[in-house]
């Protein structure tokens, strides 16, 4: 899942920072239309209307009605609100997990960092959208479930990066004098550790965002995730499968959607990395 | 230097994506597999993975193999359909629901047979007689023989009854026979007490004829009477079958048969567009438009008595309130269902039985719910005192909130669009409605673990009203998971059960209608059509409303 590339030098301080500036302003109104896009919706996204049944994209319905004469666009919209929020929701919690298990781990050393790791790669011996799948199915269908589901999948990447930090932290002078200044170990992980970690952290999260929306969207659309008449946009294309030839449209428009949330979270994390690499190489 | 970045970035995102949904398809293959093979669960998946990846090189072997068939000019039908319609565990008419399947595929055949308006008609008999109240005679005819060219006689079509009873527990309640006598061609059924409808319950496929004398293969099953004969065989999966040489009923037009299974509708459709498979069987409404307006194509949908109705638990509060059933039964868009979800190949019902069939439609009934009127549903809550007096939207009534579980099955799209469209309508009576969808119901049903469940059975098959009356409106019936039980229905049912005069049948089973559509248990919404397409080339085809017949002697391909 994690795809990372070797630290690039750029050099270019400006153009990374105009990239990292549109990406994070194009991320901010994804989120401003996923967050409040609902309120300025032309029609109700769950309002049943046969008589509208598979209208093709008009003026009235811009995206088109799907095959219960519901507003696509609507759909798109509100259903942006449960992808986007549940992928951040997932990371966010995978965040803290994953590091928390790996500072743990890292800190303690010995008999609890085997445990601990043991535990962590019997997580990752499995393909993670298999586990997820499999997760998912025992848990049943449902937005909690998918999350649960997916966070099970996410955690080890941040367990066993943070570790390896900590690890590499660990030793180095300044932890050395805080411990001879009496520092207990939490203050220790806190003040010191865990903000050296941060950096990396946030990079791995955001470029992890729009994974965890690709993966949401693949369990919903293969029924487990989001139930009906819940708008999510693998649920909604797992539904509108059935009319792709028929009535294109509705899984075209959400296709083209969730592909778009996806490269805007990937360029976001991606110049994020670009900035705080060159600010590390620059120090 | 951006520029390049970017499309790096947009490239990686496309792969990723790919990969995942190359990844969700797999699991879905996978996962379609594990369904289809229930019985093999044990397999695992990498198992089933390899399999289906065998499979689609010999798809790919066949359909060379086709090429040089069709150069030859054997005449050949490939049909394909769903789990629901071709689905055969074995090819033993005995086994389970298997010889409802055997005789769609043209394999076997019963000693009668319904015409298009559920009449039974003689099949393998010539003549018969009712001796008194439970005897009858049936004369087999004469020169049939079951394809491995054994006489069909009146000792081997007990036999094959002995079998069947002794190894199908559904026999018994479906024709209960004291006794059996073979004589030449004479065979004389003692029934267990005076059955009015013998004629029809016979021809239920479950009462195929085959050789049960003959050793049964262990692949290819029993041999039976049809004009098709399997020589390959893959469980759930796909039969081959070539002409019988010894069918009776004239030589049948095509040389062989392939009937395959594919249970991704889109896979299906575009399987006849490309012109690999030549019919599909039991089309689902919602594609038929892919069809109807292209001359290439033949849709033909026939009424059938499948009906999607919806079943109340009569235990959970709320739903005990008549009232409250009616309100439903008026958000209920009967009409919408069946024109735009069923493209119309269904038709409204505010009855019980379809129209068509003597005891059906809504004439000479006194119906509660004749329209679509959400208006009306708020009036009758209102009426029956139900408030909102929390302001939550939802209507109560002494702290008991409107608010209930809907069950439907997972993969029936129509029932789920039907779960959808109250769920609207429904909210704005001020009810809510939560849907939950599982693969099988039967459990939850039992368990009374719903409070409405949105069904889709087949009401009466055999043609007779007896069939669904004692599966559903009888108390302690076997599919009454509603809890319903009203004395007069038991004592009708009672009264029906060995009435021979069809009028006074007819007469009966109306007057059950009645006590069910007021008392409501059960919501009727709409009559389905069985829809067959197939492409121009194909002929002779006949789409009977029982479900029980497809392939016959008379289907004809044009070279």
């Amino acid at each position: 899942m994690m795809n990372f590339r070797n630290g690039k030098k750029t050099g270019e301080g400006a153009s990374s920072d105009i990239r990292l500036i549109m990406s994070s302003l194009a991320v901010l109104l994804l989120l401003a239309i996923c967050l409040f896009g609902e309120h300025f919706l032309p029609h109700d996204p769950y309002l049943v209307d046969m008589g509208n049944a598979f209208l093709p994209p008009c003026r009235d319905y811009i995206f088109g009605t799907d095959n219960l004469g519901r507003c696509v666009m609507c759909r798109i919209i509100a259903g942006g609100k449960t992808s986007v929020f549940v992928a951040l929701g997932v990371v966010f919690v995978v965040m803290i997990l994953g590091t928390l298990i790996g500072v743990i781990a890292g800190f303690a050393g010995g008999i609890l960092d085997n445990a601990l790791m043991k535990v962590t790669l019997v997580f990752q011996a499995f393909p993670a959208f298999v586990l997820a799948i499999a997760i998912g199915a025992i848990l049943g269908t449902g937005i909690i479930a998918g999350m649960i589901a997916l966070i099970a999948v996410y955690w080890t990447t941040y367990a066993r990066l943070s570790r390896s930090m900590i690890l590499a932290y660990k030793n180095d002078n300044y932890i050395k004098a805080a411990r001879l200044y009496g520092a207990s170990p939490s203050a220790i992980v806190f003040k010191y550790v865990l903000p050296n970690t941060l950096g990396v952290m946030a990079v791995t999260a955001a470029l992890d965002v729009g994974n965890v929306i690709l993966s949401m969207a693949g369990l919903s659309f293969i029924g487990l995730g989001a139930a009906r008449p819940t708008a999510e946009w693998g649920a909604v294309m797992n539904e509108a499968s059935a009319y792709f030839q028929t009535a294109p449209w509705i899984i075209m428009f959400n296709g083209i959607t969730l592909f778009l949330a996806v490269i805007v979270f990937n360029l976001f994390g991606d110049s994020l990395r670009d900035k705080l690499d060159s600010k590390r190489i620059n120090k | 230097m951006k520029k390049k970045n970017l499309f790096a970035v947009a490239l990686a995102t496309v792969l990723s994506a790919s990969a995942i949904a190359g990844c969700g398809a797999k699991e879905e293959a996978l996962e379609n597999n594990a369904e289809t093979e229930v019985v093999e669960s044990t397999e695992d998946a990498a198992e089933a993975a390899e399999e289906a990846s065998e499979e689609a090189s010999e798809d790919a072997a066949t359909e060379t193999e086709e090429v040089s068939e069709e150069s030859s000019g054997a005449k050949k039908l490939v049909a394909g359909a769903t789990t629901g319609f071709f689905g055969a565990e074995s090819l033993d008419v005995a086994y389970n629901w298997d010889g409802w399947l055997m005789s769609i595929f043209g394999i076997s055949e019963n000693l009668f047979r319904l015409d298009s308006n559920f009449v039974p008609q003689p099949w393998l008999v010539s003549d018969y007689k009712q001796v008194d109240d439970t005897t009858w005679v049936f004369t087999i005819k004469d020169g049939i023989k079951f394809s491995n060219g054994t006489d069909v006689t009146a000792q081997a079509v007990k036999d094959c009854f002995d079998r069947t009873y002794a190894n199908n527990d559904r026999a018994d309640s479906t024709l209960s026979i004291e006794s059996m006598e073979a004589d030449g061609q004479d065979l004389t059924i003692k029934t267990t007490q005076p059955n009015p409808t013998i004629l029809n319950d016979l021809c239920d496929p479950l009462l195929g004829i085959y050789d049960a004398n003959a050793e049964v293969d262990e692949v290819l099953g029993v041999s039976c009477t049809g004009p098709y004969v399997a020589t390959e065989f893959t469980a759930m999966s796909e039969v081959k079958m070539v002409k019988n040489e010894y069918y009776w009923g004239g030589e049948p037009k095509l040389d062989e048969v392939e009937l395959k299974i594919l249970d991704d509708t889109n896979a299906l459709q575009m399987a006849l567009q490309n012109g690999e498979i030549d019919m599909i069987a039991q089309l689902d409404a919602s594609s038929t438009k892919l069809f109807t307006g292209d001359d290439n194509f033949v849709v033909e949908g026939v009424t059938s008595t499948r009906s999607d109705f919806l079943m109340y638990n009569l235990n959970t509060k709320g739903l005990d309130d008549q009232a409250v059933r009616y309100a439903i039964g008026y958000c209920i868009d009967r009409d919408n269902f069946a024109n735009v979800v069923y493209e119309g190949y269904a038709t409204s019902s505010y009855g019980i039985y379809p129209e068509g069939i003597a005891y059906g439609g809504t004439d000479g009934l006194d119906i509660p719910v004749d329209k679509y009127d959400v208006e009306k549903a708020k009036e009758i809550l209102a009426e029956a005192g139900y408030t909102d007096s929390d302001n939550d939207g939802i209507l109560d009534k002494d702290g008991e909130k409107l608010s209930f579980n809907a069950i439907t099955y997972s993969y029936n799209d129509a029932s789920i669009q039907l779960g959808d469209m109250l769920q609207s309508s429904l909210k704005e009576a001020g009810i809510e409605l939560k849907i939950t969808t599982y693969d099988v119901l039967d459990e939850y049903l039992a368990d009374g673990a719903y409070d409405i469940a949105i069904l889709s059975y087949a009401m009466a098959p055999t043609g007779t009203p007896q069939y669904f009356v004692n599966m559903l409106f009888t108390t302690g019936a076997s599919n009454n998971y509603a809890g319903y039980s009203n004395a007069t229905v038991d004592e009708l049912a009672g009264e029906l059960a060995t009435e021979f005069d069809t009028d006074k049948q007819t007469e009966i089973a109306k007057k059950i209608c009645q006590e069910v559509v007021t008392d409501r248990p059960f919501d009727f919404v709409i009559h389905q059509q069985l829809i067959c397409v197939w492409n121009k080339k194909v002929s002779g085809v006949t789409v009977n409303p029982t479900e029980y017949y497809l392939i016959d002697a008379n289907i004809d391909v044009e070279e």
